[in-house]
């Protein structure tokens, strides 16, 4: 399977997530209004 | 993710908003927040739509290597509550800084689930993202 190698300087992704109160949220939306966004992924360990 | 709570009045302060994304289900990833306090945004991934996106590695070899054991044995030594393995384990996942234009400025695949960006180089990335923004 080719994975995206999404590198620095690239725009980055905007996929629907959900909240746990399970409304659907755009992730740009966690970088707007002149705020940045870390993006942590969890695996297993958290 | 205690480093990262830790900084979180840093964080503010470079204006970041942390973004915890989860492919596990809404009771686990609640009773991680629990576990943990962290107050950051949780959001929940179940089609794995964004670690595909983002290009997160699968490896069920690498995500079960003996550093891997030992690093659960340290956690559970250090009063950590075994709550089982939340859905995929082969499932790896990474840290990205995205800047306020939708621009991604650091991007960190991990190996192993144990691999982590640390935390002096998130940081350093942020404050010169902040830094460029300053001086636009």
């Amino acid at each position: 399977m080719n994975l995206v190698n999404l590198q620095p300087n690239d725009i980055a992704p905007n996929v629907i997530l959900v909240s746990l109160d399970g409304q659907s949220i755009p992730l740009a939306r966690m970088w707007q209004d002149g705020q940045n966004a870390l993006l942590v992924f969890l695996r297993h360990l958290g | 993710m205690a480093q990262l709570c830790q900084y979180s009045a840093e964080l503010q302060t470079l204006k970041t908003q942390v973004v915890v994304i989860s492919f596990g289900s809404t009771f686990g990833a609640q009773a991680w927040l629990d576990e943990t306090e962290a107050r950051f945004t949780l959001l929940l991934d179940p089609s794995r739509a964004a670690y595909t996106a983002y290009g997160l590695e699968y490896s069920l070899t690498r995500s079960w290597r003996p550093k891997v054991w030992l690093e659960y044995a340290r956690l559970m030594l250090s009063g950590r509550k075994w709550r089982g393995i939340q859905g995929d384990s082969g499932q790896l996942g990474g840290d990205f800084i995205v800047d306020s234009n939708g621009v991604i400025r650091f991007a960190y695949r991990s190996l192993d689930p144990t691999d982590r960006p640390p935390m002096d180089d998130l940081l350093a990335v942020l404050r010169k993202v902040s830094a460029s923004h300053t001086n636009a």
